[in-house]
């Protein structure tokens, strides 16, 4: 069974389409790309997903169709995003940005268990916990949304943009940090401007054209179309 | 020497109420944009409902003062979700109506009451000396009363589960709803802290300067004065200009003259304005 149904939704913002009749499906244990130019609905989609716009048409996640719950209830069920820009609580400490993921979650065993593991994936945070959120460095940002993501305890991690502004360094690090937290059993959907590393990191990818599915495929195949070659590589 | 214990003493009371009186009013305005111009309404609806309690209903002083909080509480959160939510985007809709709302329970106390002030019982007599200067046992109880409360909300907010996703929201609304938070209930949560604050600030001073249906408008014009002195939507900025506010103009009506104290936080507020107008503990302009 599909983990995640996408079923040819719109999206309007006012008289514009943001999302016409788009089409998604993953399946649990995926690690699956979605790749487009600008305002082709990348973040739209991630938007719709966690039910933060209104949308016309049906999502279903394990079986139950959540497009008509309240962003909290998908996040209860599993269905997590680390939003584009990071969106961190910049006042508080890395700490608090942490228990902040857990927000919704009473289960202190395994909160404190998620911790753990959030800060031997990225260990620069455990040595910054006490340091204000908005004083660190932009690779540090993303990883500290990325563990505020986990700490939600997401069973479906939707990342958008995790390596906007990064250098490719730090995107380096990033992206084997994604693939650790794939391993660790959590299905990925991953929203990337940065085609080459969204196509070189995952299995499968969505291309985004205004608004809907315009290519799809493994990965590595993709990589290879002439098409995708002529549009996202030679262009960069 | 006198006149500094004076001002010592004196100051402190007016500058813990002034506190009181204007975390909430910073609260509401840091967490969700709202200027509430009701929210001297509210410190009126503290000091007219705990009269009411202990004249009509005749109830002990100390149940009437909490239920009369309680009330006003639940007046704010009502006005929030009916309101306000409707049309929360909308700013000046918010003034408008959050005024209106000022303005209906001024005629409503005066409907009620009538012009003439109304003595509230205290809620304990007699006075007592701090290192010579004489100070009625209600100032006391309601400096210890501010002093309390603000603290707790400081804690609350700092500490808590609950109190920080206050704050998550006030700094990123976007990011609090991805992790699960419901801004519209800490809208509201917010909303009958800043009220019930407001109007146990009412209760506490109203056997000090009696319940009138213009009260409203004091309180509103020194939240006002704290919070641009303190910064917006800062509480420890509103807490420190309101213990500044507090001694300054008892300074002034000593030394100078009791004409002029209220002279006080209209030239702080043109000063801080020209010099700086994120306030002492501002962050940044929103």
């Amino acid at each position: 069974m599909n983990l995640l149904d996408v079923r040819d939704i719109k999206v309007l913002y006012g008289k514009a389409i943001a999302l016409n009749g788009l089409s998604i499906r993953l399946q649990p244990g995926e690690l699956v790309g979605v790749v487009g130019p600008n305002g082709a609905g990348k973040t739209t989609l991630l938007r719709a997903i966690s039910a933060v716009v209104p949308v016309l048409g049906e999502i279903y996640y394990d079986g139950q169709r959540i497009d008509t719950k309240a962003p909290h209830e998908i996040i209860r069920m599993g269905v997590v995003q680390c939003p584009e820009r990071r969106q961190l609580f910049t006042e508080f400490t890395v700490a608090e940005n942490l228990e902040m993921g857990a927000f919704l979650r009473k289960d202190k065993e395994g909160i404190r268990r998620d911790l753990a593991y959030v800060y031997a994936l990225f260990p620069v945070l455990a040595e910054r916990r006490r340091q204000i959120s908005g004083t660190l460095s932009g690779g540090e940002q993303q990883m500290l949304a990325i563990g505020r993501a986990l700490l939600s305890k997401p069973r479906l991690l939707m990342m958008d943009e995790p390596s906007m502004g990064l250098s490719p360094l730090v995107k380096k690090h990033l992206a084997a940090s994604i693939l650790e937290i794939w391993k660790g059993g959590i299905t990925v959907l991953l929203v990337e401007q940065d085609a080459h590393l969204a196509l070189g990191l995952t299995q499968r990818t969505y291309i985004l054209e205004h608004g809907k599915v315009g290519l799809e495929g493994e990965s590595q195949r993709l990589m290879a179309n002439e098409e995708v070659k002529r549009v996202y590589f030679q262009l960069t | 020497m006198t006149e500094v214990l004076n001002i010592a003493v004196l100051g402190t009371i007016w500058g813990a109420l002034y506190s009181l009186i204007a975390v909430g009013f910073t609260l509401i305005f840091g967490v969700a944009g709202i200027v509430n111009l009701a929210h001297g309404a509210f410190y009126m609806l503290g000091a007219y409902l705990s009269y009411a309690f202990m004249t009509v209903l005749r109830l002990p002083v100390v149940p009437a003062a909490l239920l009369a909080v309680s009330c006003t509480a639940v007046v704010g959160m009502l006005i929030d979700r009916f309101g306000i939510r409707p049309m929360r985007e909308r700013h000046v809709y918010v003034l408008i109506i959050t005024l209106a709302f000022a303005l209906f329970f001024q005629e409503l106390m005066y409907a009620l009451f009538g012009p003439h002030g109304k003595a509230v019982g205290s809620f304990i007599q007699g006075d007592m000396a701090i290192g010579g200067v004489y100070v009625s046992y209600q100032k006391v109880l309601c400096f210890g009363a501010s002093a309390s409360l603000v603290t707790l909300l400081w804690l609350f907010i700092k500490k808590t589960k609950t109190g920080k996703s206050i704050s998550a929201v006030a700094q990123n609304r976007q990011a609090a709803i991805y992790v699960g938070i419901q801004p519209e209930r800490v809208y509201l949560l917010t909303m009958g802290i800043s009220a019930a604050l407001a109007a146990v600030a009412g209760v506490f001073i109203a056997p000090v300067l009696e319940a009138v249906p213009t009260m409203w408008v004091f309180p509103l014009f020194k939240a006002f004065a704290v919070v641009i002195i303190g910064g917006l939507g800062s509480v420890e900025g509103a807490i420190i200009a309101g213990m500044l506010l507090g001694y300054s103009e008892t300074c002034v009506s000593i030394l100078i003259s009791a004409n002029y104290p209220d002279m006080v936080y209209l030239v702080a507020i043109i000063l801080v304005l020209l010099f700086r107008p994120r306030g002492l503990m501002g962050k940044r302009a929103h």
